[in-house]
């Protein structure tokens, strides 16, 4: 099983996919500012043995960019992968409707949702949550 | 060791303040352009004027920067479009 590095005390490492620069940029300024390492991945490049080489603490998605369904996809590939199924997710996005209609999977599976437009605070709070909750679906 | 808190503080808070500014002007606007409901769309426009407000109410509390009170009123306008 990889070692996503949890037991440090230090700054994580912290995976974000998204398409977009400005978004990207954004999130390194904030996940930076906290004091965690960051990595950034487009839909692209969406193979899980990115993820798998990165081996992040926590990944960060975008429903939107590149398509709902590519989220969502990547979601459940990472929660289907073994070595991976364990690593938080937390997952931005604008699309309340879809959330409303997956809470019950998002929950079970310890994904926890960002809803755009969003405070530093909101997503500072996230990342500090998901990151005390590594074994969140072992339990 | 190190300036004054009066010196310091007034350059932190603006950099925090461009910092949360910019994340809600980011994250509504990148989202905006892409496709999606007008439920959602209106959801998301509300949800952004709401942390203007919080914002620009934050800003006006720690001495109300002309500045950053105009560019919360200029994110405002885009975002409702």
């Amino acid at each position: 099983m990889a070692d996503h590095g949890r037991a440090d005390a230090a700054g994580k490492h912290i995976l974000v996919v998204n398409d977009t620069e400005e978004i990207i940029e954004l999130f390194r300024d904030i996940i930076e500012g906290m004091g965690h390492r960051i990595s950034a991945m487009t839909y692209a490049s969406e193979d899980l043995d990115e993820v798998r080489r990165i081996g992040p603490d926590l990944a960060i998605l975008d429903f939107l960019v590149g398509g709902e369904g590519r989220g969502w996809q990547l979601v459940q590939k990472l929660r289907m992968a073994p070595d991976m199924a364990s690593i938080p997710i937390i997952v931005c996005t604008a699309a309340v409707t879809t959330v409303r209609e997956q809470e019950g999977w998002l929950l079970q599976h310890g994904v926890k949702v960002v809803l755009k437009p969003f405070s530093v605070q909101e997503l500072e709070t996230a990342i500090t949550k998901a990151l005390d909750l590594p074994d969140l679906l072992e339990a | 060791v190190g300036k004054p808190a009066a010196e310091v503080h007034p350059v932190s808070d603006n950099r925090r303040e461009a910092l949360l500014l910019r994340t809600i002007r980011v994250s509504a606007l990148t989202a905006l352009q892409k496709p999606m409901s007008m439920d959602t769309r209106e959801a998301l426009r509300d949800r952004a004027d709401v942390l203007l407000g919080d914002l620009e109410a934050k800003v006006i509390l720690d001495g109300g920067d002309e500045e950053t009170l105009a560019a919360i009123e200029r994110t405002r306008r885009d975002v409702r479009g």
